[in-house]
């Protein structure tokens, strides 16, 4: 291979970009041409600063709050808006509002009930320890690892097909809510790891109560795993 | 493609907002402001849950969202934000091959030693100083793993010109990570 060449497929080359083939010819010009070597080593050296010796600067928890709080977390404000539409616009016919509202009243405690009934009661059988706590505080929080695609799609038919895509660790904890991870180290050691499904785990760490996400500090593997 | 919107919460917990930090950490090395880099992953967010619809479930949510963001940036705070000091690219895009020559004689390459060494001030700097072109693609790329064709998509952009800047990119920082060095006394 010439030099011009070589020089030209060495950033795809630093990247793991080129075949197998190509990738082997380059490896045995650069054993011979000092320039190209160089020139490699320029690339690669550039290429691990940036990946090694850049410190990763985490989102404020306020932050991940504000976006939980109007994204997942919005059904609930939405409601609320809505009603208060509906009580302004109906101001001018009270006794008409009044009943509109009762209605409502009571279509909406129906739907309560309703998103309650189909909450399974104590699937795993772990008790949880999570107590009320708002966005962002630390909490412990006990449960079973599962597969969550497999969890919804066994528990409510979710479309989710970890065949081809990959089985994804969440934390099911007793009373049916399932928890996901945000991407940390400790979080690839907890849930990137296959072998950890079906075993309880309690973490400690952040608690996003809206968007059910944890950023785990610590976790313990329970005794009595399956 | 959602049931129902519990489902389509579910799945955007499970699979957006996993990466809120990563999105952060590269917005701030978008905007080098941590009000603007919060906003724009906001924003990035809002837009994201708005048309998860065209999210196609398989494929990589993370090259999703920073598609999202970078038109974001593009289209609202590339302007707010150009730094200074940072160079143009327009300027230095036709001569960055001649910089390999230069920096290549014997005696002034890094040694793989004073590479270990470099502290990660200077990279921040050094990344800071890049034309922007160049600098999001080597973001893309060194600092969070997406594949040639995952940069393609994001940057709208074929994979040859991904190549050249991604090479031309670390030929700049390469320059003035040599720069510094020699500054400090190597």
């Amino acid at each position: 291979m010439k030099c011009s060449v070589v020089k030209d497929l060495l950033t795809a080359y630093v990247d793991s970009e080129l075949s197998d083939e190509s990738q082997a010819q380059i490896d045995t010009h650069l054993e011979e041409c000092d320039s190209c070597r160089k020139e490699m080593q320029a690339q690669m050296g550039v290429h691990r600063l940036l990946s090694e010796k850049l410190e990763r600067v985490k989102a404020d928890p306020e932050l991940k709050q504000q976006i939980i709080k109007k994204t997942v977390g919005q059904s609930k404000a939405k409601q609320f808006w809505f009603v208060r539409k509906l009580q302004f616009e109906l101001r001018p016919v009270t006794g008409f509002a009044i009943a509109a509202l009762l209605v409502i009243t009571f279509l909406t405690k129906d739907m309560i009930l309703d998103r309650q009934s189909i909450i399974p009661v104590n699937p795993t059988g772990i008790s949880t320890q999570i107590p009320v706590v708002s966005d962002g505080m630390e909490a412990s929080i006990t449960g079973k690892l599962v597969c969550v695609g497999c969890y919804l799609k066994n528990k409510y038919g979710a479309h989710h097909d970890c065949k081809l895509h990959g089985h994804k660790l969440g934390l099911v904890t007793s009373d049916g809510n399932i928890w996901s991870f945000t991407d940390t180290k400790l979080a690839d050691l907890v849930c990137g790891d296959m072998e950890m499904e079906g075993k309880t785990i309690k973490l400690d760490g952040n608690v996003f109560y809206t968007a059910h996400f944890i950023d785990i500090k610590n976790y313990t593997v329970m005794e009595g795993n399956e | 493609m959602w049931e129902s919107s519990e489902e389509k919460k579910e799945a955007f917990k499970v699979e957006a907002l996993a990466h809120i930090d990563t999105l952060y950490n590269a917005a701030l090395k978008f905007t080098y402001n941590r009000d603007d880099a919060s906003d724009l992953v906001q924003e990035t967010y809002f837009k994201a849950y708005k048309f998860f619809g065209n999210f196609e479930p398989g494929t990589s949510c993370k090259a999703w969202l920073f598609k999202i963001l970078k038109n974001t940036f593009i289209n609202k705070y590339r302007r707010k934000v150009r730094q200074p000091e940072q160079v143009d690219f327009d300027a230095v895009e036709p001569y960055v091959d001649l910089i390999r020559d230069k920096t290549l004689d014997p005696g002034e390459s890094l040694d793989e030693d004073i590479f270990k060494s470099h502290m990660s001030d200077d990279v921040k700097t050094a990344l800071a100083r890049l034309p922007e072109e160049f600098r999001m693609v080597l973001v893309l790329s060194d600092i969070e793993g997406f594949s040639y064709k995952e940069i393609s998509d994001i940057m709208d952009c074929p994979i040859g010109t991904v190549r050249s800047r991604l090479s031309r990119g670390r030929k700049l920082m390469y320059k003035y990570l040599l720069k510094y060095a020699k500054a400090e006394g190597y």
